[in-house]
């Protein structure tokens, strides 16, 4: 049965994995390379809609228990010329992405309004 | 036991247990804020001294010196990082990757740091996804994110100023040559 489409509004969270390791700076903001794939902009940036998911279940989907989850707001990655849209596959409902980035600009300011979710 | 300033230091060359620099011979010592002890036998330059005290740990991030080994560190931490380190099955920084990064800060901190001090110093190094590396130097409200691709290629983000009048350049495929001018220029 598929499941059905929603609409993201501007108020809505956004959830991106990122990697402690390697996404994050040394005073604990995120680097801009969390919204990179191939040593380029990612055009089609993966997140989870905060509205069909938690944080616990997204960080389910990391590699380990390490990873970290990075909150940013859908009228945030919109200010940018960005669109977001849900996207849901069978292993995650609530799978949504950005698209649309295609400079390095665009990657340091998606970092900069993105946050560490604390649990 | 002698103290040399920073202005005094140039060329670093740090070890896994030392760091060693030329002293500049045209300043005048001021005994300001490090402590080194000589190298009994320098090896290649007449003046090169070696750290030998630990600064104390609130001290640490405020020492130039920790602050680079710190980041050579974590440059050969790249190295050791696993498959699917980003989750997105991404590669660990290549060799050639490592190699030039290294190359270039040490081309940055040997050409700025007499003029930049600890601006001169990376803020970040992070892996970036595709088998590359990401460098970022900070200077006041001036960032320069260096890009380096699995093959050495070199790009970059200069970003300038603050709010509305920021400013971003970018470019991909750029000469070493003139990264390391640009990036001299945005921490000076």
């Amino acid at each position: 049965m598929p499941i059905p489409i929603v609409d993201i509004s501007d108020d809505d969270f956004l959830f991106r994995r990122l990697s402690p390791v390697g996404h994050l700076n040394p005073d604990g903001t995120v680097n801009s390379n969390a919204f990179k794939r191939n040593g380029r902009p990612d055009p089609e940036v993966s997140v989870d809609l905060s509205t069909l998911t938690s944080v616990r279940e997204a960080l389910s989907r990391a590699p380990n228990p390490t990873f970290k989850i990075g909150i940013l707001q859908a009228r945030d990655a919109r200010s940018l010329g960005l669109q977001v849209r849900h996207l849901p596959t069978d292993d995650d409902p609530a799978h949504s992405i950005i698209e649309g980035n295609q400079s390095k600009a665009n990657c340091k300011l998606l970092a900069e309004k993105t946050w560490l979710a604390a649990i | 036991m002698n103290t040399y300033s920073n202005s005094e230091l140039i060329s670093f060359r740090v070890e896994r247990t030392t760091a060693g620099f030329a002293q500049s011979p045209d300043i005048v010592r001021d005994h300001r804020n490090l402590t080194y002890q000589q190298l009994e036998a320098p090896t290649t330059h007449d003046n090169v001294i070696v750290l030998s005290e630990l600064p104390s740990e609130e001290n640490i991030q405020a020492d130039p010196v920790w602050r680079l080994r710190g980041m050579l560190e974590r440059l050969n931490e790249m190295e050791r990082l696993g498959r699917n380190w980003d989750s997105y099955a991404s590669d660990p920084p290549s060799v050639a990757a490592v190699t030039r990064a290294r190359a270039l800060i040490w081309d940055i901190v040997g050409q700025g740091f007499g003029s930049a001090g600890a601006r001169s110093i990376p803020f970040s190094i992070v892996p970036v996804s595709g088998a590359g590396l990401q460098v970022e130097w900070r200077a006041g409200g001036d960032s320069i994110e260096v890009e380096i691709g699995s093959d050495g290629s070199l790009g970059f983000l200069h970003s300038r100023g603050h709010g509305p009048n920021r400013e971003f350049e970018e470019a991909d495929d750029v000469s070493e040559h003139e990264l390391v001018r640009r990036t001299l220029a945005a921490i000076s």
